[in-house]
C-alpha cells in the first residue's frame, strides 16, 4: 500500500502543480496583473471542494505556492515546498500500517477467557493545603476531586458547598468529625450513590436481575478482579496495543451495568473487550477498532448456548461519519443487530430510533435515588436546560433521561475500591441503558431494541422542577418498572 | 460507488482521484501540443516554467535557491496538517457546539474522502 500511496500522491502534486502553478499562474498574471497569486490560490481552492474542509486551508497553501513561483519564476519551487506534505501522510500511512487487528478468536472458545490482568492504578495526591472550589458555571468535570486526598488537617466545616460537588473515593482521608460540616457524611453519600435509583432494584427483588443475559461492553481497560463483577466476567480481551494499567472509565462502565451491587444488571454475565481509544493508532482509528471489537462479539455470541447469549453491546463513545472508520463501524453495527444484538453509544444515531435522544439525570448526593422528584437535569447539561437552549436542539416527548450524576461505582484503585462521582457524562447514561435493557430481555428473550425503546418512552415520566424562582418541566425520566411491566404485558 | 468495489472504500476513493490527476497532466499536455506543436522535454519545460528557479535581487537563475522553498516548510506542514487533522478536532469540539451545527452535513462528510483514513488497520501488513 505505501508505494501506491506514494505514486497516488507524487500524481496529485505532480498534476496541480503543473496545471496551477505550471500552466495557468503565468497566464493569469497577463489577465489579472498582480492579483494573479490570489486567484491562482481561489481556484486552487474551488479545485479541492471534494475536500471541502480543507479549503481554507488549500487557499492559504497555494497563494503561499503561487507566490514563490511567480517569485522565483520556476515551478520547481512549489514542487519543493509540497515535498514537505508527505511527511503527515507518510505518517498516517505508518500508524495504520503498523497498528495491528485483532488475531483470529479459536475456533472453539473456554469461558471464562481472560486473557489479561491489567494492573490497578495509584491514585493518591496527598496531603491538600485545601479543596478547590466549585464553580457552578464552568461546566468542566471533576472540579472538587478529593480521589485519593488527605484532607486530614483542614477544617472543612464551612464548605459544603464545594463538598456538596466533590468526587472522592475510599482512599480520601476526611478529617475529624467535628471539622467536617454537620451534613455532610462521606460515607453515606456513597452507599446512597450505590443505588442506581428509580425502583431498579425493587426489581432485583422480584427476581428481574439480568441474569442469563449477557452484556458487552467495548470501552478503555478493565480492572477484572473487581468484585463489582469479577464473578460474572466471562470475556476480556483488549485491542491490538501496548499493554496499559486499568482505566477509572472502565471499571465505571462496567459496574454501573452489571455491578452486583451498584448495577442495573446484577446477574447479568459480562463480556468486555478493552483498550479501545488508548492507544495512538487506535485514537486515530476508533471507527476501525470498534468494527474489529464488535466482529469479536458476535464471533463470541455465536458460540454462546441459546439461553446466554449477548443481547447487547454498550460502547460509552461515539463517532462522527468524519471520523475515520465510521462506515466500518456503522457495518459492524448492522452485522450484529442481524446477530441479535442492540449496539447502543453515545451517538443518538447509533442504537436509539430516529429522533430518540438520551441524557443523564442530576441528583444532589443526598438526595433519595428511587424518588423520581429528587432528579435535576445533569450537571453537565443543566445551564442550557435552564437557559432554554438545550431543549431547542431536542424533541422534548422523545428525550429520555436516566440516572448519571452522584453515583458509586467500582473504581480502578482496587478490588474493593469505590469512587463516588458528583458529575457524570453520557458515559454512564450508556451502560445504564445497556444493564436495563438486559433486565428486558431476561423478562422477555424475543425483545427487539424498537420494542424496547417504544416501551421506554411509553414509560417514561415528566416531572416538575423548580429553579431560581421557575418552575421547569423535565422529563421524560426512565420509569424501570413501568418499562418492566409494559414488556411483561406485550411478552 | 466506493461501496461497489470490494477495495477498501478509502484505496477506491484515492484510485478514483488519481485518474483525475492522470487527466490533469493529459489536459497540460494537450495545451502544450496545441500551442507548441510538439512535446519535447525542452517544450514542456519552457512552457510550464520548469527551470531553476532566478533570484529576484541578481536575475541569476540558481539552483540552490530551491533550498529557500524549504523555509515554507513549517507552514505548509501545518497547513496541511491542520486540514487533515479537522475530522478529528470537530470530533472533540462537538460538546461545546450545539449538535445542530455539529452534526450538520457542512462538516460532516464520508470518512474515505479523508487522509486519516489511510490509518486504516485493516490495511495492517500491506506496508509492501
Amino acid at each position: 500500500m505505501i508505494p501506491l500511496v506514494i505514486l497516488g500522491w507524487s500524481t496529485f502534486v505532480l498534476a496541480e502543480e503543473f496545471l496551477f502553478r505550471g500552466l495557468l499562474l503565468p497566464r493569469m498574471y497577463r489577465v489579472f496583473g498582480k492579483r494573479d497569486c490570489f486567484v491562482n490560490a481561489f481556484l486552487f481552492e474551488l479545485y479541492s471542494i471534494f475536500q471541502y474542509w480543507m479549503v481554507p486551508f488549500r487557499f492559504l497553501e497555494g497563494w503561499l505556492l503561487a507566490r514563490a513561483a511567480k517569485r522565483h519564476q520556476s515551478t520547481w519551487m512549489a514542487f519543493v515546498m509540497r515535498g514537505v506534505e508527505g511527511l503527515p501522510i507518510g505518517m498516517l500511512i505508518t500508524v495504520g500500517v503498523i497498528s495491528q487487528p485483532l488475531t483470529a478468536s479459536p475456533r472453539l472458545i473456554e469461558f471464562p477467557m481472560i486473557s489479561t490482568r491489567p494492573a490497578p492504578m495509584t491514585r493518591y495526591l496527598g496531603k491538600l493545603a485545601d479543596i478547590p472550589i466549585y464553580n457552578p458555571y464552568s461546566g468542566a468535570l471533576f472540579q472538587v476531586d478529593l480521589r485519593g486526598a488527605d484532607l486530614s488537617s483542614l477544617d472543612l466545616r464551612g464548605r459544603i458547598n464545594d463538598l456538596s460537588y466533590a468526587d472522592f473515593d475510599l482512599h480520601t482521608i476526611w478529617p475529624d468529625k467535628n471539622q467536617m460540616p454537620v451534613n455532610f457524611d462521606p460515607t453515606l453519600v456513597l452507599e446512597i450513590g450505590k443505588n442506581p435509583g428509580l425502583g431498579v432494584r425493587d426489581l432485583h427483588a422480584q427476581g428481574i436481575t439480568g441474569k442469563g443475559v449477557g452484556v458487552a461492553i467495548i470501552d478503555q481497560t478493565l480492572l477484572t478482579e473487581h468484585i463489582e463483577y469479577t464473578e460474572r466476567l466471562r470475556w476480556y480481551e483488549e485491542l491490538p496495543g501496548y499493554p496499559s494499567p486499568a482505566s477509572f472509565h472502565g471499571s465505571a462502565v462496567a459496574s454501573i451495568a452489571v455491578g452486583q451491587t451498584v448495577g442495573v444488571a446484577p446477574e447479568a454475565d459480562l463480556y468486555y473487550i478493552g483498550g479501545a481509544g488508548s492507544q495512538i493508532s487506535t485514537f486515530w482509528a476508533l471507527g476501525h477498532q470498534y468494527a474489529q471489537a464488535i466482529r469479536r462479539i458476535i464471533q463470541i455470541n455465536a458460540q454462546l448456548p441459546a439461553e446466554g447469549k449477548i443481547r447487547i453491546i454498550s460502547i460509552s463513545s461515539g463517532w462522527l461519519p468524519s471520523l475515520p472508520g465510521y462506515q466500518d463501524a456503522c457495518r459492524a453495527v448492522k452485522e450484529a443487530g442481524t446477530a441479535g444484538m442492540m449496539v447502543i453509544t453515545t451517538d443518538a444515531a447509533t442504537g436509539m430510533p430516529s429522533g430518540v435522544y438520551a441524557e443523564g439525570l442530576g441528583r444532589p448526593p443526598t438526595a433519595d435515588p428511587v424518588n423520581l422528584l429528587s432528579y435535576t437535569p445533569g450537571l453537565w447539561w443543566a445551564n442550557t436546560f435552564y437557559a432554554g437552549t438545550f431543549q431547542n436542539t431536542v424533541e422534548r416527548d422523545n428525550m429520555l433521561l436516566f440516572p448519571m450524576d452522584s453515583r458509586t461505582m467500582a473504581s480502578f484503585t482496587g478490588a474493593s475500591d469505590y469512587i463516588f462521582n458528583r458529575s457524570g457524562g453520557q458515559s454512564w447514561v450508556v451502560p445504564y441503558i445497556a444493564g436495563l435493557y438486559a433486565l428486558t430481555a431476561q423478562v422477555d428473550p424475543a425483545i427487539t431494541p424498537q420494542q424496547f425503546w417504544n416501551a421506554a418512552i411509553q414509560a417514561g415520566k415528566m416531572i416538575e422542577i423548580q429553579h431560581d424562582g421557575k418552575i421547569y418541566t423535565l422529563g421524560k425520566i426512565i420509569d424501570p418498572t413501568e418499562l418492566i411491566n409494559i414488556i411483561k404485558d406485550s411478552h | 460507488m466506493v461501496d461497489w468495489v470490494s477495495l477498501p472504500a478509502v484505496l477506491t476513493y484515492w484510485l478514483i482521484l488519481m485518474v483525475g490527476a492522470v487527466w490533469q497532466i493529459g489536459l497540460v499536455l494537450w495545451v502544450i501540443y496545441r500551442q507548441e506543436g510538439g512535446l519535447s522535454w525542452e517544450t514542456i519545460c519552457r512552457f510550464t516554467r520548469l527551470s531553476r528557479p532566478v533570484d529576484p535581487k541578481t536575475d541569476l537563475a540558481q539552483v540552490r535557491i530551491l533550498w529557500r522553498g524549504m523555509r515554507s516548510w513549517p507552514m505548509v506542514f501545518f497547513l496541511v496538517g491542520l486540514g487533515v487533522l479537522t475530522p478529528v478536532i470537530l470530533f472533540f469540539a462537538r460538546r461545546f457546539f450545539p449538535p445542530v451545527f455539529i452534526e450538520s452535513p457542512l462538516v460532516t462528510w464520508p470518512a474515505y474522502t479523508g487522509l486519516l483514513e489511510l490509518t486504516n488497520p485493516s490495511l495492517a501488513g500491506s506496508g509492501g
